[in-house]
Parts: structure tokens; sequence; C-alpha cells
């Protein structure tokens, strides 16, 4: 099977010799002893068209092996860009850890701020505080009392809204079985009525950050001693 | 084709780590979540799942009976350990460990690895290294060597040593101690002696504190907490991170709002620790190590003299005290650039290098090669001074860091501060180079040794700022130094001597490390002749004693040269009863 290359080579020697067929023919007319001594040399024509063969086989190895080498080339070139595309790739892989772990221990500073913020505004709506409270106070100081904490929820809602928007999230435990992949067991109670192994209270809140665990939940369990 | 990795594994009774020497550096290897330290718990989960670490350690609490700690104490033994009903030989429990460690390194490889290095300690029976190669076994790992925790962290620091040397290993963990007295040489390390307290460490200073905070709220506010889960949770988070804290500072703040409700009241809880508070607290346990460190030392037949270097390992030695003794004792400053949680592993890993015939080296960590500090009033040459150097930052520390020290007022009253910054490593701060001077002025009235708390935050690039502030106004002045790494020229310090000299003249024995060595070297022989002292006939005895008072009165007058008769009969008397 002959290449474009070797197919577009055979058809120009085509032409020649038809060409030079022709002007043989026409030498013929004029010098019939000269056009007889070219024709019968067949030996010659022989000769040459092996020779041409040589080289239409030379050139198309040269041909070939500049291929090769175009493709060694390519190849190296291929996997250089490979290489190059997954060191960016790791590189702003690295950059987002490195970004992210940053972030983790604001994070967590904050988290810390909210736990104290959460824990005052438990005891000033704690019903049995209020209550208390109420019996002392007069009905000015305790609307002071509530236009403060009102304030504070919101302030402790805007923080959550801070944190959700970077993707944090409260784990929610209590009520639910142990699960010691996001929460640690600090201690234990009995409630009757209550499943063994299930959570009755948080000690402090756990939090995931997107899809991994950025804080533990430390928590009770609920289980029979003894 | 892939080289097959060796790695190195500290299989530690609280905690373990796994580590890979790679292309002379070392890495401690982190898991999916980035933590570098798995606790050393195992348990079933109730799926029926195995849990190992956190995890585990997070249902210990609930469900002692399917989760277990601290198997590394029972190895050796034949008895089989209960979990969820199964039984369990001690060999099993760790190498569910080192499965886990096996995964970390393989899930960070991207390749399988079947070989490792594993730390001991040194007291480890053959029965209980055979159960450690065999839990290595069970986890899939040809134990290719295992080494003792003290060795491993010899090779941290001093790998590629070739001189002899001796070394102590001190390593103070969460819950154990162990000392070591090794001996490296040619790359060898050979562990000479070792001691140690299996029921000693860092909780335990975590718990005084947390009994100090009980104390404080029992006495302001009449009411013990300690029946309330919520508010004890949060008191010993608070003293963990006040131990943490006193590291590095003179003060620490412990300040949890809302912590209970006491009739209708939110009680706060604000203590302020000082360093020196919690020193006292801890002063017995530090007492007991050292105990340890003497019968280490006894069992090498080496005094503190002949010790050259000491290495910290153990979370719990970052406490200043624990240098600070130890510092007092040997005279030398103990070594703990290298993180001490980490330590092991990163020696084993050295040691797995070594093994597979990489060429090792100790590991190189940013450390700041000067010491920081400013001068202060203060004894020198015996004699009261103006110019003692008080070191900040420590040659060695690790970088970027910033502590802190607290400084007193001479007079009462006092207007102004004069803080001049120093690197060096001279007690005479005179011998040092000062690389920075400012005036705190317009200090409030006050009685004189009211504190003033200095600060100095030094970077990677060599950028250092000092801050000093008067801790009742918090009045504060700072100033920023770049190129504190700098070194001083050997002109520049010739110019320096010079100048000290054109203001003494050439003392003689004006030497200060000369006279530490002596100080050490009087300090190393009382604590032999105390050791000896029982030996002795009555009248040795009593001459012993009379020598002993004599070189502790030296001591204490800072009179050096009246060291040498006494130290040179105390040590006759010693040769006589050793011989």
């Amino acid at each position: 099977m002959l290449t474009p290359e070797q197919e577009g080579l055979m058809a120009q020697f085509r032409a020649y010799l038809e060409e030079s067929a022709t002007s043989t023919m026409g030498a013929s007319r004029g010098d019939a002893e000269h056009v007889e001594r070219k024709t019968v040399d067949l030996y010659t024509l022989f000769g040459e068209l092996a020779a041409l063969k040589n080289e239409v086989r030379i050139e198309s190895r040269q041909l070939k092996t500049a291929l090769e080498q175009f493709r060694g080339l390519v190849e190296p070139l291929q996997t250089g860009n490979a290489a190059l595309r997954s060191e960016i790739d790791r590189m702003h892989e690295d950059r987002r850890d490195v970004a992210q772990e940053a972030l983790r221990p604001v994070l967590l500073e904050l988290l810390d701020i909210r736990d104290r913020m959460a824990a005052g505004l438990e005891m000033a709506t704690d019903k049995r505080a209020t209550k208390h409270l109420f019996k002392r106070m007069c009905h000015k100081e305790w609307e002071v009392m509530e236009a403060w904490r009102e304030g504070q929820e919101m302030t402790l809602r805007r923080l959550d809204q801070t944190l959700a928007a970077r993707q944090v999230h409260p784990i929610n435990v209590v009520g639910q079985p142990l699960d010691p992949r996001w929460s640690r067991a600090l201690r234990v109670e009995w409630h009757k009525g209550m499943a063994e192994g299930v959570v009755v209270a948080e000690l402090r809140k756990g939090f995931f950050w997107g899809e991994a665990l950025l804080r533990p939940a430390e928590v009770v369990v609920n289980k029979r001693e003894g | 084709m892939i080289k097959e990795v060796v790695i190195g594994i500290d299989l530690g009774t609280t905690n373990s780590e796994v580590a890979i020497f790679n292309e002379g550096r070392v890495e401690v290897i982190p898991d999916a979540q980035g933590r570098k330290i798995l606790p050393s718990f195992v348990g079933i989960a109730e799926d029926g799942s195995i849990l190992v670490g956190e995890e585990a350690r997070n249902q210990y609490v609930v469900f002692p009976e399917r989760t277990i700690r601290s198997i590394k104490r029972r190895m050796g033994e034949s008895e089989r350990v209960v979990m969820a009903g199964q039984h369990y030989l001690p060999q099993e429990i760790s190498a569910m460990i080192l499965k886990r460690l096996k995964e970390i390194a393989e899930g960070h490889l991207g390749q399988t690895i079947r070989q490792a290095v594993i730390t001991v300690p040194a007291y480890f029976s053959d029965a209980q290294r055979q159960a450690t190669r065999e839990a290595g076994e069970i986890a899939g790992l040809q134990v290719l060597r295992m080494i003792n925790e003290p060795t491993a962290a010899a090779l941290v620091y001093e790998a590629g040593q070739q001189e002899g040397k001796k070394i102590l290993v001190y390593d103070l963990g969460g819950g154990t101690f162990d000392v070591s007295v090794v001996r490296i040489e040619q790359g060898v390390v050979e562990v000479i002696s070792s001691h140690g307290d299996n029921h000693l460490g860092g909780d335990d200073f975590d718990e005084k504190i947390v009994e100090h905070v009980l104390a404080h709220v029992q006495e302001k506010q009449g009411v013990d907490i300690r029946n309330s889960p919520h508010a004890m949770a949060r008191i010993r988070r608070a003293a963990e991170a006040a131990k943490r804290y006193l590291s590095d500072h003179p003060y620490a703040r412990i300040e949890e709002e809302y912590l209970l409700e006491l009739k209708g009241k939110p009680v706060h809880l604000s203590l302020e620790l000082s360093r020196d508070a919690y020193e006292e607290m801890i002063t017995p346990f530090i007492d007991r190590t050292l105990e340890a460190v003497h019968i280490a030392l006894q069992g090498s037949k080496l005094t503190a003299s002949d010790v050259e270097s000491i290495l910290l390992v153990g979370g719990a030695t970052r406490t200043p005290l624990v240098v600070k003794r130890l510092e007092e004792i040997f005279g030398l400053r103990p070594r703990g650039e290298v993180d001490p949680d980490l330590c092991v592993a990163m020696g084993a890993s050295i040691q797995a290098a070594s093994v597979q015939g990489q060429k090792v080296s100790a590991v190189l960590v940013d450390v700041t090669p000067y010491t920081f500090g400013v001068s202060a009033f203060g004894e020198l040459y015996g004699m009261p001074s103006p110019d003692m150097f008080v070191p900040v930052i420590h040659k060695n520390t690790p970088i970027p860091t910033h502590k802190s020290e607290v400084f007193y007022t001479m007079v009462e009253n006092q207007k102004h501060v004069e803080v001049k910054v120093y690197q060096g490593e001279n007690l005479d701060a005179r011998k040092n180079r000062l690389i920075g001077e400012f005036m705190v002025e317009g200090l409030g009235p006050a009685p004189e040794h009211s504190p003033v708390v200095m600060r100095m935050d030094l970077d990677a690039d060599g950028m250092l700022h000092v801050a000093a502030t008067e801790k009742q106004t918090g009045l504060s002045k700072r100033i920023s130094i770049s190129g504190a790494l700098e070194k001083l020229d050997e002109s520049a310090m010739q110019g320096a001597r010079k100048r000290l000299e054109g203001l003494f003249g050439a003392t003689e024995g004006d030497d200060l490390q000369d006279m530490r060595q002596e100080v050490v070297m009087a300090r190393a022989l009382l604590e032999k002749a105390e050791r000896m002292l029982d030996k002795a006939s009555p009248e040795d005895q009593e001459e012993m004693i009379n020598l002993m008072e004599e070189i502790r009165q030296a001591l204490t007058d800072g009179e050096h040269a009246a060291l040498k008769q006494p130290c040179d009969e105390l040590s006759e008397i010693l040769f006589y009863l050793e011989s």
C-alpha cells in the first residue's frame, strides 16, 4: 500500500516517462537511429527505476523518522503540559488548604464567642430567672432588660448568619443516638423514658464546616449507671 | 518503579503518630481531617464497626465496655482484654491502631505500605517487644526495627553525630513520664539507663488549675460548681488553655462569663493566674520527675556535669518550669525546638530511612540563632548591677514566636522605665549587641515592685517587635527592630569587647561561662554527696556535711573562687567512699 506521498512521486514519474516517450517519438522522425538507441536501453531504464524506487524509499523513511521525531517531541510536551496542569491544580488546592487552615482558628474563636453569648442569652431567657428578677424589678427596668435581651438575640442571629455564609452549621445531636464521629460524650445521666445511648444535653454545640467536622459536640448521654 | 516506603510509628500510651522521611525532610502524616495525632483508643461502634482514635475516645465515657484505652500498658501480657463481649490479645488491639496509622500513610502517599519502624519505651521487656512486633505483623506491617523512644528523640536532634555524646532525654507526656540517659556515637544510639513514672503528666497540671479555679469560685461566690457538668466542662477547657498560655506569658486571665446561675443571678468567673502561682502548684510534680532524673543518672553512673545535651519530648515539657529546673541542675539549656509531641515519630522515620540506606540528618527547624532579652537590675560578678541580661526569647526557639516576661519597678512611684534590647548570650548585657532602646514614661503612682510586662514578637524575617506594658494601667510603649537575626560582625564585636575592657580593665576570670561550669560541677558534687551520705561513717558524715554547707554558702554568696577548696576536699572523701 503506497502512502499519498509515494503515490504523488509515482504520478510525477509516470508523467515524466510519458513526456519523455512523446519527445522520443518526435525525435525518431528526425533521427531514427538515435531513438532506437534510447528506447532499447531497457537496462538503464530499469536501473533508473530501481534508483528512483530506492530514493522514494529513502525519502519515505526520512519522512517517517521526521514524524517519529516530531511525535517524540510532542509526547514530552504533552506530559509536561499535564504535569504543569496538575502542578497548577495542586497549587490551587494548596492555596485553598492554606486559606482554610488560616480561617479555621478564626472560626473556632468565633464559635467560642458564640458559646459565651448563647450562655448569657440562655440565662436571660430562662423563665425561672426572669420570674425571679421580675419580682424585684420595676416595670421600666424590666423593659430595659427585655430590650437588652432582644438586642443580644439579634447579635447572636447575625453571628450565626455570618457563620452560615461560610458554610459553618450547627450539628443537631440532642435526642439522637450518640454518633462518635462528631459527638464526644463527657458524662452519662439516666433519664427514664428515654432510650439508652441517646444524647440528652449538649455541654458544647458541635459544628460542621461544609462537609467536614469543625468542632465536635460535647454531650451528656442517657445511660443507666452501674 | 515506585520506591518502597518505610514508615516510622510512635505507638504511644495516650497518642500515636506516623511519619515518613522523604528527600531529606521528615513529614508527620495528617489524616483526612488534617490531624497528626491519633488518640490510642480502639472501640466498637453501635453497628459493630471498628473505631480507632478520636471517634473511639468520643464514646469511651458512655461505652467503656466496648472501648479500650492505653493498651500499651498491657502489652506482653497473655491475658485477653474484653471489648464488646469479644476477647482480644493486647497485640490485636495495638494492631488496630497500627492498621489505622498504616491507612493514613497509604491514603496520603497513594501507595501500599508494608514495612515500618516502631518505637517502644526503653524499659520494655522482650515479651513486650515481641508483642509489639506481632501487633505490626497482624496489621500487615513487617517491623524492620523496633527502636527505643529516647533513641528516636536522639536521632531527631543528633542523627549524623559522629563524636560520642551523652544525652538526657526527658519525656513528659499527658499521663506518663520517662527519663533516659543515652549515648550516641558514630550514628549509633545506646540507652544507658532509664526511669519513669507511669502516672504523671500534663493532665495532672490541668487538674491543679481546675482545683484552683474551683476553690476561687467557692471562696468568691460561695458555690460549689462540681455538680454543674456544663460549668465543669468549661472550666476544664479554660484550665488547659491557661496552662498553654502560661508557657509563653507571665499571666493568664481565666474568664468564663455566664458560667452558671445562682439565685437567678449569673455567676461570672474572672481570675488571673500568674506563672509563679501555677509553678508553685506543679512544683511537687516537677520534683518527682527530677527524682527520676537523679535515679536515671545514678543508673548510668554519670553526674549532671557529664551530660552534654538535654532533649525535651512530650507536650508537657513546654512548661517553662521544666526548662528552668533542668537548666539549674545541668547548667545546660534543654532543647525542645522540634515539636515535642511529634518528635518520637519523626525519629522513627529517620531510623526507617537509615535502614533503607538513605543518608539521614537531624531535623532542621527554623529557629532563632540568638537569644533576645533586656537588661535589668540584678546580680553580676557578685555585685548589684543594672546590666544583668535577662533573656526573653531564647536561642534555638522555633520562629515565628512571641514570649513575655515580667519585670518589676525598683522604687515607689517610679516615673519611667528604660528598656534596652540586646541580642546575645552573655549574662553581662554590655557584652551583647544592643539592638534597640526606648523609654516608657508616665507610669502611674504605684508601690515598688510593680510589674511591667515585656513582650517580644520575632518573625521569620528577623523583625523583632518589643512592647513594655505597665500591668496595672496598661500604659504601653513599643518598638520594631528590623534585621534582628543578622549577625554582629566580628570587628564590631571586638570593638564592643575593647570598649568594655576600657571601662573595667581586662579583668581576670570574667568569663561567666567558666564560672557557670564551676557552679554546675559544685552542684553535681553536692548531689552526689547527698546520695552517698548514708554510706559514710559518722566522722566522714560530719566532715561531709561541713564541706557541703561551705559549698552551699559559696554558691549562695556567688563566691565562686571559694568553691575550689571545699569541692576538692569533698571529692576526695567521695573517691575514698566509692573505692
